[in-house]
């Protein structure tokens, strides 16, 4: 019934079905990132992102799997934007530019591939407690462990700890990654 | 498919940043690379650590638990629209079937069964400043809030348990799945099996409201009797009658069926309708001098004070002067003026 809007799944016809909420929650912020490539202003982007969410809730029974579903997004969200350009008519400017350059043309593809990995990372860290997510942020933008001591007001110590747990999420750098390289290079030879 | 492509390579990327990728996606991986020169530093750009927090910390200045209520209104009012769209269209043919009927020969059966019959009603009303309590022939308790009319008919629990009411109404409804309770409320029905609600529809009002206490109530279009919203308990439906949509928010509810126990709850709510509920609570006429006053909004209980008590209160509260005179109308012995 209506009443049970939270609770609805997609159906995709491959089989496979997601919750709309799980859903939301994993995309919404990737999507919203993906609008602000194109426009400025947090709250443009989220009204047009959550526009394409109603138009996809209509369209729902139409998807063949989760992939053809994150298509219509960023075609349907980069498209939104494109309009609301030409709307604050800035967009003569881009779009004339977009049509003769075809770096820039092609270039929201490469968007996508930046932020469907780093939404991948992100769904991982949210798995993380509050607090190793913090930390783990902190470090990420490379704060020294002193720096997110006093930030977040814990014991260097604790960081340390923090530290260790959360970064089991991300491929051990040095290791794996290194030997990574080894590999392609010893392939390509 | 580019985009395709695209989509899939980004995932990928993303496991293995997060050492997630399976064995197979380790070689698209790798084909990918080997593509083109700008895909292997696109690729150690996404695994640059400054460059992860900041995607991050970009995802995250978005509240997402936020933004997920506000689409789930959306998706609500969306398919109350789509409802009230079937029904016009519902409308319309049964005018048409209507009007078909009348020419005999045509002999177009009718049945229709409306909800009310013109049978015997009994009728219970208060006035202005009373409020009542009644007790049904199914024994299910209803509050009468002030100036409510409450009628039902004579085959009350024999085929049906179907009320009208104009006002305001607090139910609390014996349960009977076999003979569900209907309430007719102008343009809007209400559906019972048992259960804890309250109902304010007064004629003059712009809006007729309906909230839930527990169990589950459905709201029915009035023309077919066509489900449009199952209200949740905590819910509060609210019909507006001019543009006919259907709004749903949270209340607290206890607050909001105060009345039924003597007391008026006032929670930031706006001043043109609390002088509204005053003056058929207290059955007086307030009089507003400065148009100021209707800016504010106000945060009180009131519990049956007098009229005296009342306009301390609100000297206080609101800091506006106040006045009391005996009033030209008979049937409202007190009007007020408020004036800053």
């Amino acid at each position: 019934m209506i009443g049970r809007v939270k609770n609805t799944e997609i159906k995709f016809k491959d089989g496979t079905k997601v919750g709309l909420k799980d859903f939301f929650h994993d995309h919404y912020p990737a999507f919203a990132a993906f609008a602000g490539k194109f426009v400025s202003g947090q709250s443009v982007c989220e009204d047009i992102v959550q526009d394409v969410f109603i138009s996809f809730w209509e369209k729902r029974g139409h998807f063949h799997n989760l992939i053809a579903a994150k298509a219509f997004f960023y075609t349907s969200i980069k498209n939104a934007c494109l309009d609301n350009l030409k709307h604050q008519q800035v967009k003569q400017k881009f779009y004339e530019l977009k049509k003769t350059d075809p770096v820039l043309a092609g270039s929201y593809l490469d968007e996508i591939i930046k932020i469907e990995a780093h939404s991948l990372v992100y769904q991982e860290i949210n798995k993380l407690p509050e607090m190793e997510r913090k930390v783990m942020l902190l470090a990420l933008s490379e704060k020294t462990n002193e720096e997110i001591a006093n930030t977040l007001n814990i014991a260097i110590n604790t960081v340390r700890t923090h530290k260790a747990r959360a970064y089991r999420v991300l491929r051990e750098k040095l290791g794996e990654l290194a030997l990574f390289f080894v590999f392609f290079k010893n392939y390509h030879s | 498919m580019d985009i395709f492509k695209k989509i899939v390579t980004g995932s990928i990327i993303g496991k293995y940043i997060t050492g997630n990728e399976t064995p197979g996606e380790n070689a698209r991986l790798k084909e990918w690379l080997e593509e083109d020169p700008q895909n292997k530093s696109l690729f150690e750009g996404l695994q640059d650590d400054k460059n992860i927090a900041a995607a991050i910390n970009e995802f995250d200045s978005y509240d997402k638990d936020h933004e997920w209520k506000r689409h789930v209104e959306r998706l609500k009012i969306l398919l109350l629209q789509k409802t009230l769209t079937r029904w016009k269209v519902a409308a319309v043919v049964f005018i048409i079937a209507g009007i078909a009927g009348v020419i005999p020969y045509l002999n177009v059966e009718q049945d229709v069964s409306p909800v009310f019959h013109d049978e015997l009603y009994t009728t219970v009303s208060t006035t202005r400043g009373q409020q009542s309590k009644i007790i049904l022939p199914d024994s299910s308790v209803v509050w009468l809030n002030s100036e409510t009319t409450i009628s039902y008919n004579s085959n009350f629990m024999v085929g049906n348990r179907d009320i009208k009411l104009r006002g305001q109404a607090y139910f609390e409804i014996t349960p009977n799945a076999e003979i569900p309770l209907f309430v007719e409320c102008g343009e809007i029905m209400v559906k019972v099996l048992g259960t804890s609600f309250d109902v304010s529809a007064y004629p003059e009002d712009q809006s007729s409201e309906v909230a839930l206490k527990s169990g589950s109530v459905e709201l029915l279009h009035e023309v077919d009797g066509s489900v449009s919203y199952v209200l949740n308990p905590g819910e509060k439906a609210k019909f507006d009658a001019r543009n006919r949509e259907i709004l749903i928010s949270n209340v607290d509810i206890n607050k909001h069926t105060a009345w039924k126990d003597g007391m008026l709850v006032f929670d930031d709510a706006p001043m043109c309708e609390v002088l509204e509920k005053l003056e058929r609570w207290y059955n007086i006429e307030i009089e507003v001098k400065d148009t100021a006053i209707y800016s504010l909004v106000l945060n009180a209980t009131f519990i049956k004070e007098d009229v005296a008590d009342l306009c301390e209160l609100l000297e206080y509260t609101c800091s506006v002067g106040y006045k009391i005179n005996p009033s030209k109308d008979p049937g409202v012995p007190v009007k007020v003026i408020l004036a800053n």
